[in-house]
């Protein structure tokens, strides 16, 4: 079942490179904050997946909500002189880390968990 | 087993989502890097002038090497029809001196080059005593027609009758190209006598040396310089303004 995730990528890559679409020039800075955005949101959802808090509907709302604000904060900012990209680069990427930091975490106490759990077991057999 | 399904499924969703953004992303900047000036325009205004230059930069580069090419065709006619008439052989001899003089056809044969370059700037005096100047190549480039060059160039733009050397801050215009130091000057002709004329005692590589504090290289004799075709808007015949402008770009050299 999770291969499926993985298959979704390259389907994406191969669309995204098959087709010959572009986007203007000025809108990047505004794709980057939303590719930004949305690796928050899945980071954010492995995580919750892990703490087995994970719900579905919140994950996919938040991906394309929080994509498409980041986007739209980005070009509010552009349009007032104020750098709010960055307000988004920062709180995005300080939650990004923490996120991984987390997932890091818990991935290895599974894996304390299991080993202990195989030891325990070792013995008793 | 169904929130696992879902999550599965949602997160495929995301992926091939983030996918496509990432590798959309990835390629625009790839774009970038390669045509780098015209990505650096964010005005839109800006953008449409670069793309305009870029696309008559273009056209003109076609242009010029139909040009190259129709004059190569001209000439193979013109030797074709020469055949065995002698009359019609002096002409065309004739024909090939005045085109080289007036640098329409590429030409090739021995010859020497010197290099002019800008002086080190050693903090004594104005920057500008360093810098190579248009008078100075202007006086190499007489020199050198004056002792029978039959094509010059400079950086490996030929320069005829109607070339216009001038300064133009610190770079120099020969034939309107914009040139930089170091320059290149190459000659066709006599190497012997050339060189000659170039390195006599207090002839002008000495002037440049001794006196101007710009760095000029030894003159070096070359078994085969190739040169091209003049490269730029052959100005109009000399009417009164030509003239006129003529006149007073020779009293600039005085």
């Amino acid at each position: 079942m999770f291969w499926l995730p993985v298959i979704g990528l390259i389907i994406g890559v191969a669309i995204g490179y098959v087709t010959n679409f572009t986007i203007p020039v000025a809108f990047t800075s505004y794709l980057s904050i939303a590719i930004l955005a949305a690796l928050d949101t899945v980071v954010g959802g492995v995580r919750a997946s892990l703490e087995k808090t994970f719900d579905s509907f919140v994950f996919l709302t938040g991906f394309f909500f929080n994509t498409l604000v980041a986007a739209l904060l980005a070009y509010i900012g552009n349009q007032l002189g104020v750098d709010l990209y960055l307000a988004a680069v920062v709180a995005f990427g300080v939650r990004l880390f923490q996120n991984i930091a987390l997932i890091r975490r818990l991935a290895f106490n599974k894996m304390g968990e299991r080993r202990h759990r195989g030891a325990m077991d070792k013995s008793h057999g | 087993m169904r929130t696992r399904a879902k999550l599965a499924l949602s997160l495929t969703v995301v992926a091939m989502v983030l996918g496509f953004m990432v590798t959309l992303q990835y390629r625009q900047t790839m774009l970038a890097r390669v045509s780098d000036v015209t990505a650096s325009y964010t005005d839109e205004r800006q953008k449409e002038l670069a793309d305009k230059v870029a696309q008559l930069e273009r056209v003109n580069k076609d242009a010029l090497k139909r040009l190259q090419n129709l004059n190569a065709e001209i000439a193979a006619y013109e030797k074709e029809s020469a055949g065995a008439d002698a009359q019609l052989t002096s002409i065309q001899q004739n024909l090939s001196r005045y085109r080289i003089l007036a640098g329409t056809t590429p030409v090739e044969g021995p010859g020497i080059s010197v290099t002019l370059m800008d002086g080190q700037y050693n903090g004594v005096g104005s920057v500008s005593d360093y810098t190579t100047h248009d008078w100075e190549i202007n006086y190499v480039i007489n020199e050198l027609f004056t002792a029978g060059a039959e094509a010059v160039s400079i950086n490996n733009y030929r320069v005829v009758a109607d070339s216009g050397i001038f300064c133009i801050g610190p770079v120099i215009t020969v034939n309107n190209h914009r040139l930089v130091a170091p320059f290149q000057i190459q000659a066709i002709g006599d190497p012997a006598v050339l060189k000659g004329a170039l390195e006599m005692q207090g002839g002008i590589l000495d002037l440049l040396r001794n006196v101007e504090d710009i760095k000029v290289s030894a003159v070096k004799v070359e078994q085969n310089i190739q040169m091209p075709a003049f490269t730029a808007a052959v100005t109009a015949p000399p009417s009164e303004s030509a003239a006129q402008s003529k006149k007073s770009s020779e009293g600039k050299q005085e």
